[in-house]
């Protein structure tokens, strides 16, 4: 199998930090890839680089065998490449359905060729998705954290992306919600659609994952399946102190 | 949000009438002096709603809008002797379009206070430029302009081109486009996210709004006859700006109502000149402290009460 976005000595530095220092990964076509790391470890910037909001000092991106690193982030999003915010970031001032209507959708995805059936709007299929589609009319800015963190996911679906990036997707979810938003991901897992996910709190997600990339300061220093993750004496060093949630998976 | 309480169809059928109204008026009111008052107003209601679809819908401020207006009002003075009126409205057009697109790109890729800061320095490179090529420009005296409009044709003339101003700005400003602006507005970093293609937008609001200033300098020119630097001066700008605040950003309207309202109130200062400014800028600070989203948004809150008073309990 090609890999489908390969990041190659990607390095960024802020001033005299190394944010990232020549990271190198592959993902896969349909591959679930789970990026763990203790926090200031360079996930976001890592993003950062890869969907184009930050330019790379050295290394390059590519994604469909195509050099996207040195495009804009909408550019980047019209090849098929998505992401959303650690943070939500809403439209204040639309709807939760205006806010996923004004997304352009890519040609490229893999979520509409194999999830959107019948004679559904994108917007309908999107949000129902994500089980907003009642709150269709609401203000985005009423929704709770929770319901803001799925429009995040819906927005970033309706650009119609054939590999999605999630920052912290769980952070600040309530039960209810985190059940909601796996459930979100295993069904577009379950679609063919490729998954990079930061996220290291939860052993649930972790069974889920077929890989699992781990940052320290910028550098990689594992990469496997959570099994060999999770036994890795390097990662497991890098965690002692810390929230020990790789030790425990 | 508050602007958007309102229903569109009462939006649109308030505007009509607004604009009949003006139509009918010269049936009860002949004297010149205040239909030239109105005329002015006319003309800066379309400054002040075309600058909004970049100020107010994106949020990116622009402090030089003169830039756009003088630029079709100069357009006049150079060619309004030599070419068809109609052809003059065209280049007045075009050449606001082209200062928009030679400011904006640049500009446009600036975020936050800089491009503001930015294009506040546009109209004073005009004004330096209109007195140095004085062959051309007239210097300080500027151009006298011979108007192919009577007093009263000029008036309609300005009405028809506010009553398209808004029509088009309208039809943007409520469309996906206009959402598009919107969100630009909210979250540029999130709109990108989105694919947006942020820049383009912003550039495409700039040059919209920019072309419709430029009709208006137009006539603008044809109103005073005559064209000269102060209309590049920077009161000449900040004026654009207090009325669309005083009126209400991010509506098209708010801003076209507060130039009605600033233009009638400054010339009913005229009698005590000296404590014009003084005064005006006292509204506009009052504007802002009590009322945060404009004569637009007060109304807004008004008609929503009204509204609301026969049936509270229907109230969402």
């Amino acid at each position: 199998m090609s890999a489908l976005l390969a990041v190659e000595d990607l390095t960024k530095r802020f001033r005299g930090l190394v944010a990232l220092n020549r990271v190198s990964f592959d993902v896969a076509r349909g591959e679930f890839l789970i990026v763990i790391g203790p926090n200031g470890a360079g996930k976001t910037t890592l993003f950062n680089v890869i969907s184009g909001f930050a330019p790379p000092d050295a290394g390059r991106v590519m994604f469909a065998q195509q050099r996207i690193s040195g495009l804009s982030a909408p550019a980047i999003v019209a090849r098929g490449l998505a992401r959303t915010f650690q943070i939500p970031r809403p439209f204040k001032s639309l709807t939760v359905a205006e806010t996923v209507d004004l997304a352009r959708p890519s040609k490229a995805g893999a979520v509409f060729a194999t999830l959107h059936g019948g004679h559904r709007s994108v917007v309908e299929h999107v949000l129902r998705l994500v089980q907003l589609w009642e709150r269709r009319d609401e203000e985005a800015n009423t929704l709770s954290q929770g319901d803001l963190k799925l429009l995040e996911v819906a927005r970033a679906l309706a650009t119609n992306p054939a590999l999605l990036m999630l920052d912290e997707p769980y952070a600040g979810l309530g039960p209810g919600e985190m059940a909601r938003l796996t459930q979100v991901i295993k069904d577009l897992h379950g679609a063919g659609l490729t998954l990079v996910i930061i996220e290291h709190k939860l052993r649930e997600l972790m069974r889920l994952a077929q890989r699992v990339v781990v940052l320290h300061y910028g550098e990689k220093i594992g990469d496997g399946t959570p099994a060999e993750i999770s036994r890795d004496p390097r990662v497991l060093d890098a965690y002692m102190g810390g929230r020990g949630a790789v030790a425990h998976a | 949000m508050i602007a958007r309480a309102l229903p569109r169809s009462m939006k649109y059928a308030g505007v009509v009438a607004a604009l009949l109204g003006l139509a009918l008026l010269p049936l009860w009111v002949s004297n010149p002096y205040f239909l030239s008052v109105l005329t002015l107003a006319a003309l800066y209601a379309i400054f002040a709603s075309s600058w909004d679809i970049l100020s107010g819908y994106i949020g990116q401020f622009n402090f030089g809008h003169a830039a756009f207006f003088g630029a079709g009002a100069y357009a006049t003075g150079f060619l309004a002797p030599h070419i068809p009126v109609a052809l003059v409205f065209a280049a007045g057009a075009l050449a606001a379009a082209a200062f928009a697109l030679l400011m904006g790109l640049p500009c446009l890729k600036l975020r936050g206070p800089y491009l503001s800061l930015t294009t506040l320095v546009f109209p004073l490179i005009l004004e330096r430029l209109a007195f140095t090529f004085r062959d051309i420009t007239g210097g300080e005296y500027g151009l006298t302009i011979a108007s192919p409009l009577s007093r009263i044709g000029l008036y309609y003339a300005s009405l028809v081109l506010l009553a398209a101003t808004l029509a088009v700005l309208l039809a943007v400003a409520d469309s996906r486009i206009g959402r598009t602006f919107r969100a630009i507005g909210d979250d540029d970093q999130a709109a990108m996210a989105a694919g947006i293609n942020t820049t383009r937008y912003k550039l495409g609001a700039f040059v919209l709004g920019a072309t419709l200033a430029g009709l208006g300098g137009v006539l603008y020119s044809y109103h005073l006859r005559h064209v000269g630097p102060e209309m590049f001066g920077l009161f000449t700008s900040f004026q654009i700006v207090i009325m669309g605040v005083v009126g209400g950003t991010g509506t098209i309207l708010g801003p076209a109502i507060g130039a009605y309202f600033l233009t009638l109130l400054g010339e009913s200062l005229r009698e005590i000149e000296t404590f014009r400014i003084l005064i005006y800028s006292g509204v506009l600070i009052l504007c802002v402290m009590l009322f945060p989203r404009g004569l637009w948004g007060l109304g807004a809150i008004v008609g929503k009460l009204v509204s609301r008073a026969p049936s509270p309990g229907a109230a969402r």
